[in-house]
């Protein structure tokens, strides 16, 4: 913060009495360095907090690694090559072989971008409509108790068993499972975006607006939504990790993506019968799933304290 | 001095009442009488007053007249427009003339929005200029109260209790209202900040001829600030006078106690002071007849029957109480 008052001392000092005579390029050049001056405060406040940093990382490699995946990889991850089943780590197959023989790092790899699609996916699609379903909540009373209910009934079955079974009538298909998943995650998502703009609504500067006389619209996703994204976004990663989890789940119960193509779910399914022969099967996806959803989890604190210009960081 | 006599009124609230309902779960449906029948006038570049205890209801006047919460029955008249029954897109016409400053600072400035944001955002609304303009307006009107031009691109956060005040003052002076409502502007800030705010106050009301409403529980901002000065208690209108005259010669008994608070800078004057008895009544079971009577020393049984109305005593001068009433008791 000592910086920040440093500039304003020199600034009014530059400009003593300064509205006059501050016009055109004199003012787009404070706009700019005013816009410098809040993105390093931004980027300070994002870079002191090491979980987060750490979190950034961990996801940009894991997200690398996916979109590099032919370059890094040179086998095919439905390839088989049933001479070399079950091959333990070598040079050539560093993760090792699986039962029928493909190569466990390109299915790991060509794996994330599903498992990566999959959670990315859900995690924006459910805190959009969370955001939604939440705002119009907490601004129309009758709209609160029907939306609320219908949340409150889908939280009541336990999200997976809701998930294979919304998966056993729609079909397993990567698309199916956005979809189920989407629809199991939504409800928590409506009910903290309620919570929060029902706080907001009562504060003061929507009052203002109203005196402005701005519509509701305005003061919906202009005023309301901003303020109650910091806890939304959080809740995105932790929506995004948690998938992963789920198609994960999904897939280790069958009920996910299907067959051939690998997902870190069906990996994990696969090698689990094999797990004494071939641990590496199990290990490597395991491990992968993990490290992400913590770098995830980590990197959701952070944009919360990138966004927010009041947090100190 | 007082210009403002001769000018037209500006704000005009008729017998306005603002109940708000309360669950008491069985039993008929009570209410919360907070303001109950009040009728105001403010003139052309007038500063109004409102003064009374905590919950008395002059907040809850002052939201009412800016159609933030429905009242329950009344007019309000803006430039003569019976402003109670609009919607819409003319309500939104109107809403330009009467704005609004807030009591805590802190709370009413979206913390997500930038201070030329928030005030280019109120004329946006208004469909007022183009992009170019509204960005000149608003350097302007934050010229005007104080602020540099660097503060356009700064969050409220970053700001200072008296500095964000200023901010709000300028989101309600840039539609260029006839009258602003400033509910409390000052009793959040410190005592040299809450000097500079007045002082800001009041030179806006001779540049720009606007009028105020200033409503505040501090006797002593009141007493400087006002031309005109309304007293409340329980949802009524005690009395309300001139500034000079209120003070000089109070009627009210309730207004006499009131007055009675206020501290004295000299030490060597000794003041009387008149302690009232008993607690504030709720207002969702005032007492009968006049609502002061279960406080006031001069009391009668007349008093708990009969209501008193707002009478002008004397030339701007006007007094609720029956003791001023022809036939009632000797004035004393």
């Amino acid at each position: 913060m000592s910086i920040l008052h440093a500039n304003e001392m020199t600034v009014s000092a530059a400009n003593a009495n300064a509205t006059e005579t501050l016009t055109g390029a004199g003012f787009e050049e404070l706009k700019a360095r005013l816009a410098k001056e809040q993105r390093a405060i931004r980027i300070r406040r994002f870079t002191s907090n090491k979980g987060a940093v750490f979190g950034l990382v961990v996801v940009l490699m894991v997200l690398l690694l996916a979109i590099l995946a032919p370059v890094i990889c040179h086998y095919d991850p439905l390839a088989l090559d049933t001479v070399n089943r079950l091959k333990p780590m070598s040079l050539a197959h560093p993760f090792g072989t699986d039962t029928m023989g493909r190569d466990v790092f390109a299915r790991v790899l060509y794996g994330a971008r599903i498992s990566l699609f999959v959670g990315f996916t859900v995690g924006i699609l459910s805190g959009v409509l969370g955001m939604v379903v939440g705002l119009y909540a907490s601004t129309n009373k009758l709209a609160d108790n029907i939306l609320m209910r219908i949340c409150d009934g889908l939280k009541a079955i336990p999200s997976t068993l809701l998930a294979i079974t919304l998966m056993a009538v729609l079909g397993a298909d990567i698309r199916n499972v956005i979809m189920a998943l989407t629809i199991v995650s939504v409800p928590s998502m409506a009910r903290l975006a309620r919570g929060r703009a029902l706080v907001i609504r009562e504060q003061t500067y929507i009052e203002a607006m109203r005196c402005l006389g701005a519509s509701k619209l305005r003061i919906m996703w202009k005023h309301m939504a901003p303020n109650i994204i910091s806890p939304i976004i959080v809740q995105v990663t932790f929506v995004f990790a948690s998938a992963i989890i789920s198609e994960a789940a999904l897939s280790f119960l069958g009920a996910g993506v299907p067959a051939p193509a690998p997902s870190w779910g069906n990996i994990l399914n696969e090698g689990k019968s094999v797990i004494y022969q071939a641990w590496w099967i199990v290990c490597f996806p395991g491990a992968f799933t993990a490290l992400t959803v913590l770098g995830l989890n980590l990197l959701g604190d952070g944009i919360r304290d990138f966004i927010d210009p009041t947090s100190e960081g | 001095m007082d210009t403002w006599k001769t000018k037209p009124v500006v704000l005009r609230g008729t017998g306005v009442k603002k109940y708000f309902p309360v669950n008491t779960g069985i039993g008929a449906k009570k209410y919360v009488k907070a303001v109950d029948g009040v009728d105001i006038e403010i003139h052309k570049g007038e500063i109004y007053g409102l003064v009374g205890e905590t919950g008395c209801g002059k907040s809850t006047l002052g939201r009412t007249l800016m159609l933030l919460t429905e009242p329950t029955a009344g007019s309000i008249e803006v430039l003569g427009k019976d402003i109670t029954r609009l919607k819409g897109k003319e309500q939104k016409e109107m809403r330009r003339k009467f704005q609004m400053v807030f009591q805590d600072p802190y709370t009413s400035l979206d913390p997500k929005e930038k201070v030329g944001d928030i005030l280019m955002e109120a004329l946006e609304i208004h469909g007022i200029g183009d992009p170019k303009t509204r960005l000149d307006t608003a350097m302007e009107i934050m010229h005007q109260v104080g602020l540099r031009p660097e503060h356009f691109y700064r969050y409220p956060h970053e700001f200072s209790g008296g500095q964000r005040q200023r901010v709000g003052l300028a989101r309600a002076l840039i539609l260029n209202p006839e009258i602003i409502v400033c509910d409390e502007p000052v009793s959040a800030l410190d005592v040299s900040i809450q000097a500079q705010i007045i002082n800001l106050l009041q030179d806006l009301r001779e540049q720009h001829d606007i009028s105020f409403l200033f409503i505040a529980h501090d006797m002593s901002v009141v007493k400087y600030i006002s031309d005109r000065i309304g007293v409340m208690y329980l949802g009524h209108m005690m009395e309300e006078a001139d500034e000079e005259e209120l003070f000089k010669e109070t009627l009210h008994p309730y207004a006499k106690a009131l007055l009675s608070a206020v501290p004295e800078v000299n030490p060597h004057i000794h003041k009387e002071r008149i302690m009232l008895t008993g607690e504030l009544p709720s207002p969702m079971n005032p007492p009968s007849g006049c609502v002061f009577h279960t406080r006031c020393p001069y009391a009668t049984e007349r008093c708990a029957n009969v209501v008193p109305v707002l009478r002008e005593i004397k030339p701007g001068h006007k007094v609720a109480c029956l003791k001023y009433e022809e036939g009632g008791l000797s004035a004393g």
